[in-house]
């Protein structure tokens, strides 16, 4: 049962769902192309908002809930 | 651990494995890249030395800034790159996300958005995803020897350093939530901005080595959450 809960996590889910699609229908493949940059560029921002000032002080910012695959 | 080990273990075994050009350069993009984003939340989960992750991936993308361009001059200086995409990805990578995240700090914008930031990361990494896997569509339907390659070279990397460092922690006695933090440094890297990388500035062919490495790190992350599961009663 845990191994279903993990499997059916949104990041999971999405995960599957971007290359299982992204191999047998890849007809958006030019137009997504042009997202990937500011796609990387807001993780990146996110990335960099979990060390706020003062952030390494309360770990509570530093650690939250797990999500993504990557 | 990232760098050291990994990083030059992907090289390494590519050096022996990959002949391909365009697949090399996505191999070296993926020892360039920094640790990935999910160790902190997964080092969580998994009780793992917090101060230790911390530190490692901290250092780890501070030194990514020198490292990225070293590895890069080491092992592509053969292979022509466009300086216009090179200052843009600078921009779009480094400069734009400290300034926005720095603006959103100031106006106290970050705790609304940390609220949906998983599902904001998600749907970003499913763009990057979708069209890695998308643009390489053909490629993968051929199903090429270098698959293969690559995902011995993968799986083996990994195992790799899982199987040394439980022995180096059984042997010299250090403590599970250490080397818990080393394998995840150790093991996972950010592939999706590797394959965006290689997708903009090299080609589709570069992208597919961190399209086979993030399956595999899929793989490595749900065994660890389900490893986190049986350990933890919550």
């Amino acid at each position: 049962m845990s191994v279903v809960k993990i499997f059916a996590s949104f990041s999971n889910l999405l995960f599957i769902l971007a290359i299982v699609p992204g191999i047998f229908l890849p007809q958006a493949a030019q137009t997504v192309s042009f997202l990937v940059l500011p796609a990387l560029m807001i993780v990146q921002a996110l990335t960099l908002l979990r060390f706020p000032g003062g952030g390494f002080m309360s770990q509570k910012n530093l650690f939250p809930e797990p999500s993504g695959a990557t | 651990m990232n760098y050291l080990i990994l990083g030059n273990l992907i090289i390494l075994g590519s050096i022996f494995l990959i002949p391909d050009e365009k697949l090399w350069v996505g191999l070296v993009l993926v020892a360039a890249v920094p640790p990935a984003v999910s160790v902190l939340p997964l080092g969580l989960k998994l009780q793992t030395d917090k101060i230790l992750l911390l530190e490692g991936l901290a250092g780890a993308y501070i030194g990514a800034i020198i490292l990225m361009p070293l590895i890069g001059i080491a092992f592509l200086k053969f292979i022509p790159v466009q300086y216009d995409k090179l200052i843009i990805l600078f921009f779009t990578l480094i400069v734009l996300p400290l300034i926005l995240s720095r603006i959103a700090v100031d106006r106290n914008w970050d705790s609304r958005i940390m609220q949906y930031q998983g599902t904001i990361s998600n749907v970003c990494f499913f763009i990057v995803f979708y069209a890695l896997a998308s643009s390489n569509a053909n490629l993968i339907k051929e199903w090429p020897l270098e698959i293969i390659l690559i995902s011995v070279l993968a799986f083996s990397v990994i195992f790799l350093i899982w199987i040394v460092l439980t022995l180096i922690g059984w042997f010299y006695k250090i403590s599970p939530s250490k080397i818990k933090s080393l394998m995840l440094l150790g093991t996972m890297k950010n592939y999706g901005m590797a394959g965006g990388i290689a997708l903009y500035l090299f080609n589709h062919e570069a992208a597919l080595p961190a399209l086979i490495f993030s399956v595999f790190m899929f793989g490595q992350v749900t065994l660890m959450k389900l490893w986190a599961r049986n350990d933890l009663p919550d």
